[in-house]
């Protein structure tokens, strides 16, 4: 404890400093008060000098706090108090406040909720005060130019390279009124040029399809996409965007413009629930996860994700249940499971019919919820494949009167009801086939005394005198599914065949069981069979409609729809609109005039699918007329990354964009997408929004209302204003009032008017006031039939049938598409590109399966060929094939989740964020390499890396399929190959399987500007000069791996399914419920070094050599990890 | 040297101060079952204590991975193979702590991080050892897992017994062990003999600084920051007795003493440190033993078969913000009260399910 006096002089001397720090003056004072021995005597009883501790306490205290909604698409809201001082919040805190929160029949929620918010909820105030707020309107000046010499041709390569230099122009400051202008008088070039027979012309000349002409119907308005970006996190201001879609109607009477939507285009949507269901998405509001007492995760991470409510299902380790995780990897959802299945990537649709083989086999299913709830008994010809209709057998057949939920709540337009007619059981009392109708499930099926069979094979007559073979559809199951037999699905998926058949037993004797996936499988092509498939389990165990029994899905904050009376404001009839504050929302005039449209097609390169016949030698097209994009000329988006966030982001730009005239980004940072963008609109974020907001979320019932306790930064809006003001500069420049009308209460700052209405007309909300809800300060219940809201509970306890064509849960479908592609039945595919085998390739042998391929050889390579070619092979055959990616050496899966650093790419470059979520967060930036304080890496097995030469802690190029990724057409001369280039930095990661890589998906992508930054600054950063962007990305982004993609069976015109709001069912497209899905897992890469990871680019990066590190570890890092230090003897 | 009693290693041993047990100690108990390695912790404690200059490495609470994750890097291997392989006979500690195994002229054995091994706090975040195919309880073939650090505010701190000015202190009114930011004068001997390196040195005033257990909030019957943010409900905040003293309705004694679920973090350093942690359920036993000490079997079985009163105290992690000083458990609540004996908060243990008139529809 001596300390030499020399260097305790030097020290005092040192802390000179900190005595004026301290506030000393200099350094004699303090000296003169220090130097002085203090007598301490014993430091546990009576320290005498505690006055320090005021210190602290200063820096805690705070002038006020104002709670807010914390709203990114992540689907919690989660309410947050704001601590204020001197007009900064210096930080935020959960609210607590749950246990308040009540609906109008005095039921309340309790504490079990709290808290809510997560570590991006605590650095928020990072991102409202970051050096990336866009401080005023910006507009390309290249674009501007264009504007003002009144609008010369956009396609000819000069005016392209004059005006449309997209990422590598400047910028210019405008005001508002110059941006409105500017904007408004675009629109109204576009309105006029696209419109009409001349309008088709041109984009005809300009080498547009005809079917997507067509479905312009004349109108210019059409060729503008407006996307409200994840809207129910903001039900005014967002929502608003939709609301500006609808008014363009004014111009022509005939249609807006396009709404583009998200859910779907992201790869969110499940688009098999509504194809069993008939309903968007099945999931519970996530404290019905304390109920599920099996609980298995399949291609999710509900510990990363979800994390407001993840403790809901993670105490069921707690109270006697079970938790099964299925990954390819050992996740952090795999740590908290009972048992960890591993399967290969894009097999989970074998590991579905593997175990409901077992379930049918060992006869685990319960008869009589199969028989009243789904679609199983259904009898199902076998010449036709179409399911047995009451008509084909009963002469004369009238389709039953239907008088129950289906008319009395559920509304079927009478020509579809005509069109599906009734189905066929046989009946056991009677041994004869009997007709069903969708009113005939529950304890109905057991009033009409009919006993149907659920296996079998039959023969009947129709009414034409013909015989005809039927089977159920039970039967069907039970032929297919026998070709997955344990050991066959053990070969095929890679899990083992033990836990296959545990987690069937489990399934089969655990109750209830919840089943709960996520992008993991639904980032495949064939998501909409898995997302079918896992119905099975539940479906023929009866946990569906339960408490803790359900089948869900999680991904994207997208249930606009618990407001179901959202159209009053998003789609107000803009020809009678109520200016009348004091109007009942219920009696708004509602009139859809935009039409949704997928932006799947836009990143389809702006295209439909379209397909050669080779048996024919016909032009196919697989996108149905209902979901038929139109040509894309604008684009303007609000609360998304739109093209950071895009498959496929740099063939955007390198071949897409360039046929779009005007880009505009509403946003509060500067991202990608402005970075090539022509128009940049400084926003409001949630703690400043001058105006009320509203929001809701699809995994919690609560209802928010709220306002921005600080004044809004910079020169920002809030969203809905920006629409207004381009509404009123096109009424000025028209002459036409109702555009500006169309907004009367945001330009009047009474957007509680408009959120009122929406109360009012919403049957969960109807009787909240706006205005006592912001008073409030906390949030309410949504009243929807039960807390915990639990999908199919009327369906399962009241007998009321589900939004399909029969009522029940259905695992057939007949429609033609279906039956066409091979997909009547839920089948096992392979991948379209992830896979070593034959690409798409149908696993089966079953005879009921008959797909059309087109004539599509087996090695046609293109997009467009893999995803028309129906193929169908027996396993046996498939294992002996080879997809050519995987023959050309293109052999890691590439898995891309989210990270719990982020929300997507928000809070991907907050300083504190980009610290934690890598290896590599160093916020000293010791290696000048780092794009910013950290890397974004790539997580691979070490044995993988060693075989390739890479040291943990390299930078690697990843490649994906050369014929497009990272776009079409890249040379590797081009300026953009070396800015979309993919580089990272490895990771050394043993939770991934041999072959299989994963990158955090989202980082904020590499730019022209961020690229020379990070290539010519001193220190290395790359921040674009000008923009001041800044990038997680020396080169590429985690989208020069990912493309474009249609599903034909998710472009079919005869899906069955309930409308977006309400209670409507209808057939074919449907905005975010039937509709195609990117699925960014589907490719296959190439891993190469780069640059080594030591210092200066030279040897190993450092902790790497210390021998503590995975796949490098030396004795004593191995004694420690088998707990070698100590030993307990009794 | 003085003789004090360590009631974690059951024994006598040698510590440098007369220490005296304050009036009460703060505590508070981890559960790693529940944690989902968010960091909500992390940055709490970050935005409200370390954002200013010279401490832009630091974080007075981190969650590591373990077990190749570590802040500062592997400070947890370094004391561990410095100190020596080391035994427990039963439940009484045979080996040596950091005070007996000190070198002749220092306090403590410890050791000073380089800067460079302040980086990355993060490292290795999700990294198990190799691949296994499949894994199943009781014990996973790989394995991770988080481990949550903030200052144990240990009874016994190594910090303050190193202090060559004696600038380091603790709290009678609530052990909160505090480095005197007037006093302190940086010479680091804190920073090298903390086995768990809380303390930190800040060099640009050039003084240490360390986790204060928010004590501004404490004082006003509020938890931590840290403990507040956490949304996994992994935390639960309290004050704690020595075994022999425990309180039964007081939630920290109960969940250590009585049902025997939280243990100290290496206890074998012979600090007595005060966050307790329940060991994660699928983790391997030898190394769960080595990082908390014999009772790492008893502590697992206990929290995966709860009795109802440990599944009422467990539904109370997370429910308050502020500090519970007693508890009750009904046959469908738990509640917990204030140190005035005023009710704070209610929790029920089972959620319920509410069904509402028919004009309501679940599918919208």
């Amino acid at each position: 404890m001596k300390i030499p006096r020399r260097v305790f002089l030097k020290r005092a001397a040192a802390a000179g400093a900190a005595a004026a720090i301290l506030g000393y003056g200099d350094w004699f004072t303090f000296a003169g008060n220090f130097l002085e021995p203090l007598q301490v005597g014993n430091p546990f009883e009576n320290y005498p000098n505690r006055g320090w501790e005021s210190i602290y306490r200063d820096q805690y205290k705070y002038d006020s706090t104002f709670t807010f909604i914390c709203a990114p698409n992540d689907t919690h809201s989660c309410r947050l108090r704001a601590y204020v001082r001197n007009g900064i919040i210096v930080r935020t805190e959960q609210a607590y406040d749950v246990s308040e929160y009540q609906d109008l029949y005095g039921n309340k929620a309790n504490a079990g909720w709290h808290p809510r918010g997560c570590l991006k909820g605590y650095t928020l105030a990072r991102r409202i005060y970051s050096p990336y707020r866009i401080k005023y309107p910006r507009v390309r000046a290249g674009w501007k130019e264009w504007v003002e010499a009144g609008f010369p041709d956009s396609t000819s390569s000069e005016n392209r390279q004059r005006f449309f230099r997209r990422g590598e122009d400047d910028w210019v400051k405008v005001s508002w009124d110059e941006a409105f202008t500017l904007v408004a008088k675009t629109m109204l070039y576009q309105m006029k040029t696209y419109g009409g027979t001349e309008g088709a012309a041109l984009l005809r000349a300009e080498g547009y399809p005809e079917e997507m002409i067509e479905t312009m119907h004349g109108s210019g308005a059409q060729v503008m996409k407006i996307r409200a970006g994840m809207p129910l996190g903001g039900v005014i201001r967002i929502h608003s965007l939709y609301r500006f879609a609808n008014m363009l109607a004014l111009y022509d009477g005939k249609y807006g413009a396009r709404g583009w939507t998200n859910y779907d285009w992201h790869g969110d949507l499940p688009p098999g629930h509504p194809m069993v269901t008939g309903v968007q998405t099945f999931d519970p509001d996530h404290n019905d996860m304390r109920h599920t007492r099996l609980f298995i995760l399949m291609g999710v991470n509900l510990v990363e994700n979800k994390m407001a409510d993840s403790h809901w299902w993670i105490e069921t380790m707690e109270r006697g249940g079970k938790i099964v995780c299925i990954a390819p990897e050992y996740s952090p959802a795999s740590q908290k499971a009972d048992y960890w299945i591993p399967v290969r990537p894009g097999t989970d649709g074998a590991l579905i019919l593997g175990v409901t083989n077992l379930i049918i086999q060992k006869q685990l299913y319960n008869v009589d919820f199969v028989k009243r709830f789904t679609d199983f008994p259904l009898l199902v010809r076998l010449d036709n494949l179409k399911l047995l209709q009451a008509k084909d057998i009963v002469q004369g057949y009238q389709n039953a009167t239907l008088t129950g939920y289906s008319v009395k709540v559920q509304k079927i337009p009478p020509e579809l009801r005509e069109k599906w007619g009734d189905y066929v059981v046989w009946d056991k009392n009677s041994n004869s086939p009997k007709p069903v109708t969708r009113e005939d499930v529950g304890e109905h099926l057991g009033e009409k005394k009919l006993d149907p069979a659920l296996e079998g094979n039959f023969a009947v007559n129709l009414v034409d005198g013909t015989k005809v073979e039927v089977k159920t559809v039970f039967q069907l199951y039970r032929e297919l599914t026998s070709e997955y037999d344990p050991a066959t699905t053990a070969e095929i998926t890679g899990a083992p065949q033990e836990l296959i058949e545990r987690l069937a037993q489990d399934i089969g004797t655990i109750r209830p069981v919840g089943i709960h996936t996520g992008e993991g499988i639904n980032h495949y092509f064939h998501c909409d069979l898995t997302t079918r498939g896992v119905f099975l389990w539940l479906a023929l165990t009866g946990n569906i409609g339960i408490p803790g029994g359900n089948v869900a899905h999680w991904a994207g904050n997208y249930k606009s729809a618990i407001f179901d009376g959202l159209p009053t404001w998003n789609a107000e009839d803009p020809f009678n609109p109520a200016l009348d504050p004091d109007v009942d929302g219920r009696d708004i005039k509602v009139k859809k005039y935009f039409k949704s449209e997928n932006i799947a097609y836009w990143n389809y390169e702006d295209r439909p699918l379209i397909i050669s016949d080779r048996n024919t030698g016909e032009r196919v097209v697989l996108t149905g007329n209902s979901h038929m994009p139109t040509p894309t000329k604008t684009i303007w988006t609000a609360n998304s990354n739109n093209l950071n966030n895009a498959k496929w982001a740099y063939n955007m730009i390198a071949n897409v964009d360039p046929h779009v005239e005007m880009v505009i980004v509403n946003d509060w940072e500067w991202t990608g997408s402005c970075e090539y963008a022509d128009v940049v609109f400084p926003v409001q974020s949630w703690v400043e929004l001058t105006l009320p907001e509203m929001t809701g979320s699809c995994s919690n019932p609560f209802l928010q209302v709220w306002k921005g306790g600080i004044s809004p930064l910079y020169d920002s809006k809030y969203d809905a204003e920006v629409c207004a003001g381009i509404a009123d500069k096109l009424s000025t420049l028209t002459s036409d009032e109702r555009y500006r009308n169309y907004w009367k209460f945001i330009l009047e700052k009474r957007s509680e008017v408009y959120m009122q209405r929406v109360l009012d007309s919403s049957s969960t909300t109807r009787g909240y006031r706006a205005d006592e809800l912001l008073k409030s300060e906390k949030g309410w219940l949504m009243m929807f039939r039960t807390y915990p809201r639990i999908p199919g509970w009327e369906q399962i306890h009241e007998s009321k049938p589900f939004y399909n064509k029969t009522g029940r849960l259905e695992f057939y479908r007949d429609e033609d598409e279906f039956i066409r592609y091979g997909e009547n039945l839920i089948v096992y595919r392979e991948p379209v590109e992830a896979t070593p085998y034959l690409p798409n390739v149908i696993v089966s042998s079953h005879p009921a399966v008959r797909p059309y391929d087109f004539g599509i050889p087996d090695d046609a390579t293109s997009a467009e060929d893999r995803q028309a070619r129906n193929r169908k092979l027996p396993w046996s055959t498939v294992k002996g094939t080879e997809n050519f990616l995987w023959k050309n050496g293109f052999r890691f899966y590439c898995l891309t989740p989210k990270t719990r650093h982020s929300v997507h790419s928000s809070w991907m470059v907050v300083d504190w964020n980009q610290l934690w979520s890598s290896n590599f967060g160093d916020p000293y930036r010791s290696d000048k390499r780092s794009p910013g304080l950290g890397d974004h890496q790539i997580n691979m097995n070490p044995e993988d890396a060693k075989e390739l030469g890479i040291s943990d802690g390299d930078y690697v190029w990843v490649d994906a399929n050369p014929e497009d990724r990272p776009y079409k057409g890249w040379k590797p001369t081009d300026e953009l190959y070396k800015v979309s280039r993919c580089m990272l930095r490895a990771k050394y990661n043993p939770a991934y399987p041999r072959g299989v890589i994963m990158v955090k998906h989202a980082p904020f992508m590499a730019t022209h500007k961020s690229v020379r930054a990070h290539e010519s600054r001193p220190d290395g950063r790359a921040l674009s000069e000008d923009t001041g962007y800044q990038s997680n990305m020396r080169y590429g982004s985690h989208q020069s791996l990912t493309r474009g993609w249609l599903q034909p069976t998710m472009m079919t015109d005869s899906l069955v399914r309930k409308a977006y709001y309400g209670q409507t069912i209808g057939e074919g497209y449907e905005p975010d419920i039937h509709s195609p899905n990117t699925c960014p897992k589907e490719t296959l890469v190439r891993i190469s070094k780069a640059e080594s990871g030591g210092p200066a680019g030279i040897g190993v990066w450092e902790p790497a050599t210390t021998g503590l590190t995975p796949g490098n570890e030396n004795d004593s890092m191995r004694q420690y990890m088998k707990g070698g230090f100590i030993k307990v003897t009794e | 040297m003085f003789r004090v009693f360590n009631w974690q290693l059951n024994r006598e041993m040698d510590y440098p101060f007369q220490a005296v047990r304050p009036n009460r100690q703060f505590a508070a108990v981890f559960n790693i079952n529940r944690c989902i390695g968010c960091q909500t912790c992390t940055m709490a404690c970050k935005s409200t204590w370390t954002f200013n200059k010279g401490q832009e490495f630091m974080w007075w609470n981190n969650v590591e991975t373990k077990p190749y994750g570590s802040y500062p890097h592997h400070w947890d291997g370094k004391i561990l193979s410095t100190l020596g392989p080391q035994d427990w006979k039963g439940e009484t500690y045979t080996g040596k702590t950091i005070f007996e195994s000190a070198p002749e002229t220092d306090v403590a054995l410890g050791y000073l991080p380089e800067d460079k091994e302040w980086r990355y706090p993060n490292i290795y975040e999700d990294t198990p050892p190799p691949w296994t195919q499949g894994a199943s309880l009781p014990v996973h073939a790989t394995f991770f897992f988080y481990l949550q650090r903030i200052c144990n505010h240990c009874t016994y701190p190594a910090c303050l017994a190193s202090c060559p000015r004696e600038a380091i202190y603790k709290r009678p009114e609530d052990g909160v062990v505090l480095i005197d930011q007037q006093r302190c004068r940086g010479y680091r001997k804190c920073v090298e003999n903390c086995p768990y390196k809380r303390p930190m040195y800040n060099h640009s005033t050039r003084i240490s600084e360390k986790c204060i257990a928010c004590y501004p909030r404490m004082e006003e019957g509020y938890v931590t920051r840290c403990i507040a943010a956490c949304v996994g409900k992994i935390r639960l905040q309290g004050w704690i007795k020595p075994r022999n003293e425990a309180i039964a309705d007081s939630p920290i004694d109960y969940l250590v003493h009585e049902a025997k679920i939280a243990l100290p973090l290496y206890p074998q350093f012979g600090l007595e440190p005060n966050i307790y942690y329940v060991p994660p359920r699928w983790a391997p036993r030898d190394y769960l033993t080595q990082m908390f000490g014999p009772g790492v079997e008893r502590a697992i079985e206990k929290y995966t078969n709860p009795d109802h009163e440990l599944l009422g105290v467990l539904a109370l992690f997370g429910a308050t913000r502020r500090i519970i000083q007693r508890f009750k458990v009904t046959s469908t609540e738990a509640i917990g009260y204030d140190e005035k004996g005023d009710e704070i908060v209610r929790v029920p243990i089972e959620e319920p399910v509410i069904i509402r008139p028919e004009a309501h529809l679940n599918i919208t």
